[in-house]
């Protein structure tokens, strides 16, 4: 009931604005009566009764379009709906799909290239690409001559709140005071944090996310003026961000938003530190600016770049970096905005596509029915029914069914949302994060493919059928029908055109998803348990520290299924830090980059991750300790900077650090993608987090344990070791690391299930098209069969007759299928690995499927014809 | 104050049928929409039922053609205490009811003098 009263809602956006607002309220009022009175089996009429007053009050705004008859035709069409309820279920089965996948990619292409933010003038709203420092920002701040407005924005950080006796860990983004009013994002309730209230004494206050209000408060306005805790300080809740805002970028969805300075306080690793409040060198927010007006990007870009360039001076000898201004809706989608829109367009073409066949094959059923109907056509003209009427009464029933197809299309979207929610985007947007809901713009987008929807299907039969004539239908020949089946037949082709393009998109995907599962990672993730801590957020000293790290590996090795564990800074694949080093005796050429991805591990890391060293040896327990000499590169590293040989020389992370060896060289891993290119990468000893900024960098740790067997039946026992050793202790995420990459394949994966799935969906609509044309074509031919046959054409004629009619358009589809697709296929190109986009292999396979599937379906009605006894053929005129 | 009929009254005939529905039913007292809806299912032994679109869309026409008014918001206390918006019909409403049902009235008396029956 309560999701008929959403729907219901939802609906009266159908009505024009006029009536909704004026009269909205008192309409669901009293449909919640009715409803409540007569039970679940007044939704359908209530809703029925919605659409057919939508489309009269529209009508009638139109400019009085005469609305004689119209409720008539409108109860007339519904009882022809009812009469043929198969017809009538399968057209809204088809239609519902196609509908609810195409309102479903809406929302994610809405959520990601429409409206990525919640924000007032998203154009004007630009952000730096690089990050910045707090004294950086202080002066963009002043730079009213550019913007309207400046913020800081520093992005997630976990943070254990206190909620009411309560640990919880929570996502928090860090904002300048006065973001919120910068980038017009209205509070639900309470206020914003103003310019004063960021400040490194004042107290702390803290907007909380629309959704951690419902779920933790209720949505209750008393939750305004709670305050909860972070390491014992409090801190007053003021305000409720709106709905849709989830901080700036689609990575993350804080729970919690508060001021920069802040950070100091509350925030963790290098933006605890006081100096993040002090130094330029701390970069750690981006900057993001509403242009006044007048203003360009790029004249904003050019005087940004100057100040950049006096804040940063480039170090003598290397070359200036330069910085922009992009928009933030652009940068919101990642490091590679293009290859998320071409997904997501992607992905909106194969449902577009789906949608298309699916009013393909209803237009076909609709010629069908449409001849059943002549007769009853031709008595309603010879009546005097104008052939404008007639079409009105059909498109009216094409409507009808394009709405209910609409709604129940809206529960196929919800459905769909939440399968979506499993899966990320390029670049590792995490769709259910974006918390992707129906909401106004997919509704119109709903009501807009279910019109056209309705107009595709609909008109080419409705206009057909109205050029009926009105003596010979009543005559009822159906002999020579040659036109309707030249339409039937580009219908058909058209089906297979488009079956045959979402088949080989399809197979390009699987083998894709193969390819992929083949790549070597550089790691062998099944089998190993990763528990994640982050003992700064409980802001332990650093004997307690050490402590917590030498007891949990000392406990979870005496565990009888551990084979081996050790601790690391970073999950490969997974996040990362990287520095510049200076190698010994190698000082850098010019315009080469030095910058090496660095984590720092356990001794027995490799074993247990299962990284093969290559030359040298691992670390050993030796080799523990703060101060540690050793150094472990990648082969990568030692191909590019030590010409293959880098067992024994020495690098250092600046001149205040002592010089580290290496001892040996470990294979290269996967960082970030499956397809990137190897970059260089050093291994330092996991004590060494207690020297230098390496560990604010890194202040998160992570225990691998390699299983005897099963990692997932080691789960409970590691993660029940570590939160008894200090309850203190911030232990999160206990996951297999098979879990933790499985992001790595998800564009492949998510490609191949939404291809397969539809073009499964297309090739059974297609099949049931060319069988229903393929018997339809015998059926009106029977009378003609009959004679050849009585005149001695023999069986193997007549089903080779039958078979070479239905041949013409099957391979018109595929030949015009093949060409769709090669043209189409580059467009999936990036999200492809290890294969051309024109895998021959596939598209020859895709066509012979497809072929073959249509040509079973035109033989089996052929066979039939071809049985056909030629008496009682002649007969069954 | 005397009331002045509109002379071109029968320039609004004939109604169509949901206005007259809804005119019958508020002729004897204000309304509230549902109410509305179960008088009009009530006069017509179940024959007619509107549902609110219907209700809704000829009720903001029949405001803007001054034949019913808002009267005033309260609940209805045999429903729920949901506070309710009640209508009212105005006299040019009833003047134009009045004169569609001599307009019926007049036809009827001609299929009765024909003796009209379907064979």
């Amino acid at each position: 009931m309560k999701t008929a009263a959403r729907i219901y809602a939802a609906l009266l956006f159908l009505l024009p604005p006029s009536l909704r607002r004026t009269h909205g309220s008192e309409m669901q009022q009293c449909a919640r009566t009715v409803a409540a009175r007569r039970g679940v089996r007044a939704v359908p009429a209530l809703l029925a009764d919605l659409l057919v007053a939508a489309a009269r009050e529209w009508l009638a705004l139109a400019g009085g379009i005469s609305m004689n008859g119209f409720g008539r035709d409108v109860v007339h069409g519904i009882r022809l709906l009812r009469k043929t309820p198969g017809f009538t279920l399968a057209a809204t089965a088809t239609l519902a799909l196609g509908i609810g996948a195409n309102t479903a990619m809406f929302s994610l292409a809405d959520a990601t290239l429409l409206r990525p933010m919640p924000i007032r003038d998203p154009s004007r709203v630009v952000a730096l690409d690089w990050s910045t420092s707090y004294p950086d920002y202080l002066e963009y701040r002043e730079r009213t001559d550019l913007f309207d407005g400046v913020a800081g924005i520093a992005g997630r950080d976990r943070v254990m709140f206190d909620v009411e006796g309560e640990r919880e860990l929570r996502s928090v983004a860090f904002l300048s005071g006065g973001a919120f009013e910068m980038l017009g994002v209205r509070m639900v309730a309470g206020r914003p944090f103003e310019i004063g209230e960021d400040t490194p004494g004042a107290p702390l206050v803290t907007v909380v996310s629309y959704a951690y209000w419902q779920r933790r408060f209720g949505g209750n306005d008393d939750a305004i003026g709670r305050t909860v805790s972070v390491n014992g300080q409090p801190v007053t809740i003021i305000g409720v961000a709106a709905r849709d805002f989830r901080g700036t970028s689609l990575f993350s969805s804080p729970q919690f938003f508060m001021p920069l300075t802040a950070t100091t306080r509350v925030g963790t690793g290098l933006m605890s530190s006081p100096r993040a409040l002090t130094s330029r060198d701390v970069v750690w927010m981006t900057i993001v600016g509403r242009l006044k007006s007048g203003i360009t990007i790029d004249q904003a870009t050019a005087a940004v770049d100057a100040m950049y360039q006096h804040q940063h001076p480039p170090e003598p000898g290397l070359q200036a970096d330069h910085v922009q201004l992009a928009p933030l809706a652009t940068r919101v989608l990642g490091p590679n905005p293009a290859a998320v829109r071409r997904f997501v367009i992607l992905l909106l073409g194969v449902v577009t596509l789906t949608l298309v066949i699916g009013c393909a094959n209803l237009a076909n059923l609709l010629l069908a029915r449409g001849a059943q109907r002549s007769r009853e056509i031709g008595i309603r003209m010879s009546l005097g029914a104008g052939r404008a009427r007639i079409v009105r009464q059909l498109l009216i029933e094409s409507v009808l069914l394009a709405a209910m197809g609409g709604i129940a299309g809206i529960a196929v979207a919800a459905v769909l949302l939440r399968l979506l929610a499993a899966y990320k985007l390029p670049g590792g947007i995490d769709i259910g994060m974006m918390g992707l809901r129906l909401n106004g713009a997919t509704l119109a987008a709903t009501t807009v493919s279910s019109v056209v929807a309705a107009l595709l299907f609909g008109a080419a039969p409705a206009w057909r059928v109205s050029r009926v004539d009105a003596v010979g239908s009543l005559r009822d020949s159906g002999r020579s029908m040659t036109s309707r089946n030249r339409l039937r037949s580009a219908l058909l082709a058209s089906q297979v055109a488009l079956c045959l393009v979402l088949l080989t998109g399809s197979g390009l995907f699987l083998r894709s998803l193969r390819n992929a599962l083949d790549v070597p990672l550089g790691f062998q993730p099944s089998d190993v348990a990763l528990a994640s801590v982050n003992l700064s957020l409980a802001h332990f000293a650093p004997e307690r520290e050490r402590a917590f790290y030498a007891e949990s590996l000392a406990r979870v090795r005496a565990l009888p299924q551990v084979s081996s564990a050790a601790w690391a800074s970073m999950i490969p694949t997974v996040g990362g830090a990287s520095m510049t080093l200076e190698i010994e005796g190698r000082p850098p050429r010019p315009g080469e980059d030095l910058t090496f991805a660095v984590s720092q591990v356990g001794p027995d890391y490799f074993r247990t991750v299962g990284t093969r060293i290559l030359s040298g040896r691992a670390f050993a327990a030796a080799d523990a300790g703060i101060g540690s000499p050793a150094a472990i590169v990648n082969e990568e590293a030692a191909r590019r900077f030590f010409d293959g040989n880098a067992v024994g020389r020495q690098v250092r992370s600046s001149k205040a650090s002592p010089w580290s060896t290496i001892v040996g060289v470990a294979e290269n891993t996967k960082l970030r993608q499956l397809d990137e290119r190897p970059r260089p990468m050093v291994y330092f000893d996991f004590d060494q987090r207690y020297t230098g900024e390496l560990g604010l960098i890194m202040p998160a740790a992570h225990l691998f344990v390699r299983a005897n067997g099963n990692a997932d039946l080691l789960l409970p026992a590691l993660g029940g070791q570590l939160h008894g050793i200090d309850t203190a202790a911030p232990v999160y995420d206990v996951r297999t690391f098979a879990e933790a990459v499985r992001g790595l394949v998800m564009p492949q994966k998510m490609g191949m299930m939404l291809f397969s799935c539809f073009s499964l969906l297309a090739l059974g609509l297609a099949t049931v098209g060319t069988y229903g044309v393929a018997s339809y074509v015998s059926s009106l031919r029977t009378r003609e069969i009959g004679i050849r046959m009585a005149l001695g054409a023999g069986s193997d004629e007549i089903r080779r007759l039958m078979i070479t009619n239905g041949l013409a358009p099957l391979a018109g589809g595929l030949l015009c299928g093949l060409v769709i697709a090669l043209w189409s296929a580059p467009l999936a190109a990036a999200f492809l690995l290890g294969l051309s986009p024109r895998d021959p292999f596939i598209f020859i396979g895709a066509t012979l499927l497809v072929g073959t599937v249509a040509l079973v379906a035109t033989w089996i009605p052929a066979r039939r014809a071809a049985r056909l006894e030629p008496v009682s053929a002649l007969r069954a005129e | 104050m005397t009331t002045r009929r509109p002379p071109d009254i029968s320039a609004l005939l004939p109604l169509t049928p949901a206005i007259v529905h809804i005119l019958l039913a508020l002729a004897d007292g204000d309304r509230h929409g549902y109410g509305i809806m179960q008088e009009v299912e009530r006069l017509t032994d179940g024959a007619v039922r509107m549902g609110p679109g219907t209700l809704y869309g000829t009720l903001k026409r029949m405001l803007a053609s001054g034949f019913v008014e808002p009267a005033d918001e309260r609940p209805d206390p045999e429903l729920d205490d949901e506070r309710r918006r009640y209508y009212r019909a105005t006299r040019l409403g009833l003047a134009v009811l009045e004169a569609e049902a001599a307009r019926m009235q007049a036809l009827v008396g001609a299929a009765r003098a024909k003796r009209v029956r379907a064979r």
